[in-house]
């Protein structure tokens, strides 16, 4: 069930550090059906730190998204790699906020385009996207380890 | 007893005391040097073990040797990192974060494999011994094993990686234990398959496939060094030797029967029934069992003969489907013979499948769980069930069976580069839209394309310089020199790509043509400024070049009627250009096309794409046209040179009708007498011909052909759907996203990006403002866009109509195809009147495109 909370009472902030990794991958590991290791979170987050923001609601994570840049071809580009929030928090504009931030943050740093993979049977998050201007650009067959295909969702910024 | 007695005795026995006192303090004193050696050595162990870097101490019993196979390390793990920071890592120097995140957690059910769900399961191959019958095995054990490793062959072509398919059974990672030698080349010959299979993928133009195929061999043996022509000739004489005791169990069983019916008689003479019945009952008891090639056989539950037939057919099935995919391509028919005897000892394996064990032993996907090598995290998997494997291999039986035809059914001899280039698209978009296997896509590009080009056929580099000199209306021998040969050269890689992208699925069909596009482009531009070489080669030719130089101070309306002129019009056609534009066009419409079959594209876009694809079909449609009347204004051209130099030659043969009457006379000419009446006749009848002929020309460039009829059709449904959607779009009924204020891309920018790989091959200025102009959207109200969508499927229907009429000359696939086509336009026109009706009279609908019916022209429902 969503909670009836004011969104005013949602501060988003970067990520800071380490301390904060077990709740972000307690969230996700909640949300997503792809496994991820640690390794993967410290991927992002230790050189791409100015791209991983985190939603708060009295001093507690509840919702994350995680994000990194590198060239491609002529352009920077930007990549979302994991976005999600609390099943309490749902419903509330959180996720939109959280991957505006991390776009606006892209933005500073020259990113040309912004890309990310959502399961086929995605349809809330492909709509979430949809909102902001991503496009599907590429079907992915058994992109996941569930054997789920994915889109490759893009963004010209 | 005595005094000195009892003293000598006192003093003995303090002898002893002191003795024994001393011994002990000898074993003491050794003891102690014990204790100091070891103290010694322990200091010594200590010395070599690694130092601890942090202040605390490390637990004294851990390096004791462990009690089981696992030691729990958690105080160990504990104590060495309470002194590291948040964050802090312990690595080597060689650390790259990039590269471990492919890495499982270890513990974590959803990536790691290994992780134990139930203290009894396996979990290593060193634990199945004794588990599973390596010697005297059954005989339904045998069959079951047989079985079981069809069905992991067959999870193996579903795309499961080898170490949970084929090594999930014992027996092939105990090859050299098993004593039945028969089931051990039946083994090694079932996984030499799964090792042709990976060779051909990878060799195939699909090799890029990852998705659907794991060709690693995670750390497993592939066998590859062992050589398919030593397995085969064994199975071959077990294969010789079955049929044989198979032939002489019959005959036995014959004679038995003869000899039966013999006692029988004797019995009723002799009145020996009893004596027979225990004779009987006790050969009986003695034929309760057999063992045979070290296979011990239960009568009791299967007969000799029924047993010797269920071995036959799954040795033969696994020799066939190895030997028809080492065939050569040029021995296509052994192909299909070897795939027609698989199949058919298919339904035998399937008859006799109830001979097998229920639970076959020796069985177990993730055995292997902990020995698999990264990158990937293994997940669990099962192999298929054998009525779902024996499925799977009937279906892909029949694919390759298709392939096996197709070179028959399709003229690959012909000339016709075009042609070829449309009937393996055609063949390719058929065979394709039902999702064929990998190891039938990997046999397209091998079956069909080798270095050269196409099965059967011409080289790429002569059809490619053919269709170019078709183009060209020049001499062959100016396609000599040497740009226009490099270029075709140059241009044989890409052709043959173009056709490659056809074998793969749809998704990596679309990249690649994608890549291909920024290449081809490159060649477009050099095509371009061979063109020019070639028209002015051309108008030197034909002296056109000083007559246009003439012409050049003269006004633009003398000029206009110059270019009128048919030499001028063949001698400025840009062969090469036309030609590639041709080719380009195809391909783009075809990419624009998967993004509509790969649901790719959001409703918002439809009006934009649907008026590109429009474009494109009447780019293709009339760049077909043009040079169907280059064409024909060639052939009128060399007509007409005829009819000159037929009047030419018979100037002097020129007289009124009298001479001819008379058949004498004092002419002009030479060579008279009664032949010139004649030679006039032919001289007449040649020219009428040519007349005819000429006329003839200009009647075929009316007509269209089938294939740009179906262009036109198409054509005309893009622009129906295009004011379709742009009428939705003015009454809202189609969301914006443009119009949401967080909105990050504009719909011109979405839409540049969509078209961009196709328009560096189009070479088109199409862009999104034109789009606008050419709709007048902003201007255009919702109404006019509806009568003109529905105006254009109407002109849609007359073609198809006109199609239809000429049924009996359509394919099947054009006749399915022209079926759907008619039912897409119906239904739209009538949701389209439906829409406008409610729109006139103010009610909110909203619209659902569908793609059920027709892949990339939807059905528009309207709620």
């Amino acid at each position: 069930m969503s909670k009836t909370i004011d969104p005013k009472e949602i501060i988003y902030e970067q990520f800071k550090d380490e301390s904060q990794m077990d709740r972000i991958m307690e969230i996700f590991a909640s949300v997503l059906s792809e496994p991820y290791s640690i390794f993967t979170y410290r991927h992002f987050t230790i050189d791409w730190k100015h791209l991983c923001f985190n939603a708060m609601h009295n001093g507690k994570i509840i919702g994350s998204i995680i994000c990194k840049a590198k060239q491609h071809k002529k352009h920077f580009r930007g990549y979302i790699g994991m976005l999600a929030v609390d099943d309490e928090y749902r419903r509330k504009g959180i996720a939109t906020k959280l991957v505006l931030k991390s776009i606006e943050a892209m933005k500073t740093i020259q990113c040309k385009q912004v890309v990310l993979e959502t399961e086929i049977k995605n349809k809330s998050a492909q709509a979430l996207y949809f909102r902001l201007g991503f496009v599907k650009t590429k079907r992915l067959d058994n992109y996941y380890l569930s054997g789920e295909g994915a889109y490759r969702l893009k963004v010209w910024i | 007893m005595s005094k000195k007695n009892t003293d000598q005795n006192q003093e003995t026995h303090q002898e002893k005391e002191i003795e024994k006192e001393k011994e002990k303090e000898k074993e003491k004193e050794k003891e102690k040097e014990k204790e100091k050696e070891n103290q010694k050595e322990e200091k010594i162990e200590k010395k070599e073990q690694p130092k601890s870097p942090f202040n605390k101490e490390i637990p004294s019993d851990i390096f004791d040797e462990p009690k089981e196979n696992w030691e729990d390390i958690s105080k160990v793990l504990s104590t060495a990192t309470s002194e590291l920071k948040i964050g802090q890592m312990v690595h080597k120097e060689i650390f790259i974060l990039d590269m471990l995140m492919t890495v499982p957690d270890i513990g974590v059910t959803k990536m790691d494999a290994g992780v134990f769900r139930d203290p009894n399961e396996l979990y290593s191959i060193d634990q199945t011994l004794g588990k599973f019958p390596l010697e005297k095995i059954e005989a339904d054990q045998v069959l079951g094993v047989m079985d079981k490793l069809f069905c992991a062959q067959m999870t193996y072509l579903m795309g499961e990686n080898i170490a949970q398919t084929m090594y999930s059974c014992f027996y092939l990672q105990y090859l050299d234990k098993i004593e039945c030698d028969l089931l051990k080349q039946f083994c090694l010959i079932s996984l030499k398959f799964c090792s042709i299979v990976r060779t051909l993928i990878l060799t195939s133009s699909i090799h890029q496939e990852g998705e659907y195929f794991i060709a690693t061999n995670l750390g497993y043996n592939y066998m590859d060094e062992l050589d398919v022509n030593q397995i085969l000739p064994i199975i071959t004489r077990y294969e010789k030797r079955i049929k044989k005791d198979l032939k002489e169990s019959k005959k036995k069983e014959k004679e038995n029967e003869k000899e039966n019916e013999k006692k029988k008689e004797k019995e009723k003479e002799n009145q020996k029934d009893k004596e027979n019945e225990n004779e009987k009952k006790s050969e009986k008891e003695k034929e309760n069992s057999k063992v045979y090639l070290d296979i011990s056989i239960d009568l009791t539950k299967i007969d000799f003969q029924t047993f010797l037939k269920s071995l036959l057919c799954r040795i033969i099935f696994q020799k066939r489907i190895v030997q028809y995919l080492l065939v050569k391509k040029t021995q296509l028919s052994n192909f299909k013979q070897f795939l027609n005897e698989s199949l058919m000892q298919l339904q035998s394996i399937i008859s006799t499948n109830k001979y097998c064990i229920k639970n076959v032993l020796g069985f177990y996907t993730d055995i292997n769980r902990r020995k698999i090598s990264p990158p990937a995290p293994i997940k669990k998997i099962e192999l298929l069930t054998f009525e779902k494997a024996t499925e799977l291999y009937q279906q892909i039986g029949k694919e390759l069976l298709v392939l096996c035809e197709a070179p028959k059914t399709l003229n690959l001899k012909t000339k016709n580069l075009k042609f070829n280039r449309l009937q393996l698209s055609t063949f390719f978009d058929e065979f394709n839209k039902k999702s064929p296997n990998i190891l039938s896509r990997a046999l397209i590009s091998l079956i069909f394309f080798d270095e050269d080009g196409f099965y059967g056929g011409n080289k790429l580099r002569e059809l490619i310089m053919d269709n170019v000199v078709n183009y060209s209306f020049v001499d062959k021998s100016f396609l000599n020199e040497k740009p226009i040969k490099q270029l075709g050269e140059a241009l044989e890689e890409p052709i043959l790509k173009f056709f490659l992208t056809l074998c793969n699925n749809r998704g990596r069909s679309r990249r690649n043509l994608s890549n291909l596009f920024e290449n081809w482009e490159i060649y477009v531009q050099h095509g371009t400024s061979l063109d020019h070489m070639i028209i002015l080669k051309k108008m030197e030719k034909i002296g056109l070049f000083e007559k246009i130089v003439r012409n050049i101070p003269k006004s633009t309306q003398s000029n206009r009627n110059l270019l009128d002129n048919a030499q001028l019009k063949i001698a400025l056609h840009r062969p090469i250009s036309s030609w590639m534009l041709d080719i380009s066009s195809e391909y783009a419409i075809r990419y624009i096309k998967s993004g509509f079959e790969l649901d790719l594209f959001s409703t918002f876009e439809y009006g934009s794409i649907y008026w590109y694809l429009s474009y494109l079909y009447l780019i293709k449609w009339q760049s077909n046209q043009a040079v169907k009347t280059i064409q024909s204004e060639y052939r009128k051209y060399e007509l007409r040179n005829e009819m000159k130099s037929i009047k030419k030659g018979h100037d002097f043969n020129t007289q009124p009708s009298s001479n001819k009457r008379k058949g004498k006379g004092k002419g002009k000419g030479k060579g008279k007498g009664k032949g010139k009446g004649r030679s006039k006749q032919t001289q007449k009848s040649k020219l009428s011909q040519i007349r005819k002929k000429i006329k003839q020309e200009g009647n075929l460039i009316q007509e269209r052909t089938t294939e740009n009829n179906f262009k036109f059709l198409y054509q005309l449904i893009s622009t129906a759907l295009t004011s379709s959607f742009l009428a939705f779009e003015t009454i809202g009924a189609i969301t914006i996203p443009e119009n949401s204020k967080i909105h990050f891309a504009s719909r011109e920018k979405i839409f540049q990006r969509r078209i961009a790989s196709v328009s560096k091959i189009i070479n088109s200025a199409l862009d999104y403002q034109k789009f606008k102009k050419a709709n007048n959207i902003g201007k255009a109200s919702a109404e006019s866009f509806f009568k003109q969508a529905i105006t254009a499927f109407d002109q849609a229907l007359n073609i198809q109509k006109k199609l239809q009429q000429k049924v009996s000359q359509l394919s099947e696939n054009e006749k399915l195809e022209l079926n759907v086509l008619k039912k897409v336009i119906f239904t739209n026109k009538i949701s389209l009147k439906l829409a406008s009706d409610m729109h006139s009279q103010n009610k909110k609908y909203t619209i659902e495109p569908r793609f059920d019916l027709h892949k990339v022209f939807p059905t528009i429902s309207v709620k």
